[in-house]
């Protein structure tokens, strides 16, 4: 037996079959996409005539449901487009991506470690104060590349309510947040033997500053207002704001005359870093970098289990 | 030993202070992140494996839950109780409430073309059907009201309690 439901989406069923008990199949399914974000519209339960056709989504998805009346237990759903990304299988996929960070990021922690605090040389002018270098400039790139990567995705979330969009923003926002913090605290560290002062109202220094407070702004928009419409539009403001500051931080040494030095690392122009002080950095920017992506996986895990409770709820 | 390499020639206090600093704000982090993720994992256990939902009685003495409704037994017991009705019937076709005696569930039939309800002895796990063609002489609410002064003092208050329903019910649209 096979029928349409509407065009794109297919129900091939086997075997004989009484309406009210494909209409308890169809419940399940339609419950399950609902749950696996399958289907992005509101859930509804399916009726037997059917009116629930115009909540279904235009987009194609093609549903093989093999169903015996005397096995109704064992049915198989098939969704191929989606069935890597069903949740199960993300699950495992993103554990295995956070065992196999774990297992080697403490040789590398170590590794740079070693590098950039004895074997590194010292800076002609800077003596071994230079060493805050490894964690100061890596943790700046990351928090700039963080709101970088926010702004965007908000936007995206804003016009076109991608919710995988707002999982990431979420799950990425206490990261950029915390290098920010690094940066700034090891920067004003930095400051002290450098300039003789921890801390100046010069452009870089006061922009990074509103950073740090357009993260915090940006956290507390999305946790404490309960709108999810509100939130999102203020969370997109704030970062159009952010991403106008990133220009000022990263332009801020060349327009202004600012006690910060301008960027020695350049990935279109010449580096004018020594390769021995760079093989340390990029050590430990990688190790940065593996960190955040272990964070990241533990907090987009969690924010996908928190938004599936929410659709259980729901039904 | 050559202390120089820690005292880094005067710089050593700021050096390691930057760098404690920064390895100990990624493992706050860390730590926090993986609280959070060891909670939710307990969620997204019971999400994909219990899914669809059994029945479950918790035992505050013992501390200790146990399946009353199953899933895999409900939908045949039921055919064999119900001989006028043919279609499969599952847990989430019907609404829980339990009485008085802490023994007897009531499942109220979600389907509007089964009239029957049913009856489950806990103790004796016992599925039975409700013999008054799908009357029940007792009202049932959405929220049980239980006023009256707790003590002398206290204002009269009322409490409201929400009786024990089926999470997953899906009723249907008739």
């Amino acid at each position: 037996m096979r029928f349409s439901l509407k065009k794109g989406v297919r129900f091939i069923i086997k075997g004989q079959i009484n309406i009210l008990f494909l209409r308890h199949k169809l419940n399940k399914i339609y419950s399950k996409l609902c749950l696996k974000k399958i289907v992005k519209k509101s859930c509804f339960s399916l009726v037997e005539d059917y009116s629930i056709l115009p909540y279904l989504p235009q987009s194609s998805i093609r549903l093989q449901v093999k169903i015996s009346h005397s096995k109704f237990l064992k049915n198989k759903i098939k969704v191929p487009m989606f069935e890597f990304l069903s949740p199960s299988n993300l699950f495992v996929l993103l554990n295995k991506l956070s065992k196999s960070i774990k297992t080697i990021i403490i040789p590398l922690i170590i590794i740079s470690l070693v590098f950039s605090l004895f074997l590194s040389p010292q800076d002609f002018i800077q003596g071994n104060s230079v060493r805050i270098m490894y964690v100061h400039v890596p943790s700046s790139w990351i928090a700039l590349a963080c709101f970088s990567l926010i702004g965007f995705l908000t936007i995206l979330n804003f016009l076109f309510k991608i919710k995988n969009a707002l999982i990431v923003y979420k799950s990425l926002a206490p990261i950029g947040l915390i290098f920010c913090l690094i940066s700034l605290v090891t920067g004003s560290i930095w400051g002290q033997p450098t300039w003789g002062t921890f801390w100046a109202w010069d452009a870089r220094l006061s922009s990074m500053l509103v950073l740090f407070l357009l993260y915090i702004i940006f956290i507390c928009s999305y946790k404490f207002i309960k709108d999810q419409n509100l939130s999102s539009k203020i969370c997109a403001g704030i970062s159009v704001l952010g991403i106008t500051n990133l220009f000022i931080v990263k332009y801020s040494v060349d327009l202004w005359s600012t006690l910060h030095q301008p960027s020695s690392v350049q990935i279109l122009g010449k580096t004018s870093i020594h390769k021995s002080m760079l093989l340390p950095l990029s050590l430990m920017l990688l190790v940065f970098l593996l960190y955040c992506a272990l964070i990241f996986l533990m907090k987009y895990r969690t924010e996908i289990i928190r938004m599936k409770r929410k659709s259980l709820k729901r039904l | 030993m050559n202390l120089n390499i820690f005292l880094m020639d005067g710089y050593g206090m700021y050096v390691w202070s930057a760098f404690v600093f920064t390895f100990l704000v990624c493992l706050i982090l860390y730590f926090k992140t993986r609280n959070k993720a060891v909670l939710a994992r307990g969620e997204e256990f019971n999400y994909i494996t219990d899914y669809p939902q059994d029945l479950y009685l918790y035992d505050h003495t013992t501390k200790q839950d146990k399946p009353i409704i199953s899933y895999d037994w409900f939908p045949s017991q039921l055919k064999k109780i119900t001989k006028s009705y043919n279609y499969p019937l599952f847990p989430e076709d019907f609404a829980y409430y339990l009485l008085n005696d802490n023994n007897t569930l009531i499942l109220v039939s979600a389907q509007k073309k089964f009239y029957q309800n049913l009856k489950f002895n806990i103790q004796n796990k016992k599925l039975s059907l409700v013999d008054n063609k799908g009357k029940l002489d007792f009202i049932i609410s959405s929220f049980a009201r239980s006023c009256g002064y707790s003590s002398l003092k206290d204002n009269f208050e009322c409490r409201l309690y929400k009786p024990l329903i089926s999470r997953n019910l899906i009723s249907s649209i008739e």
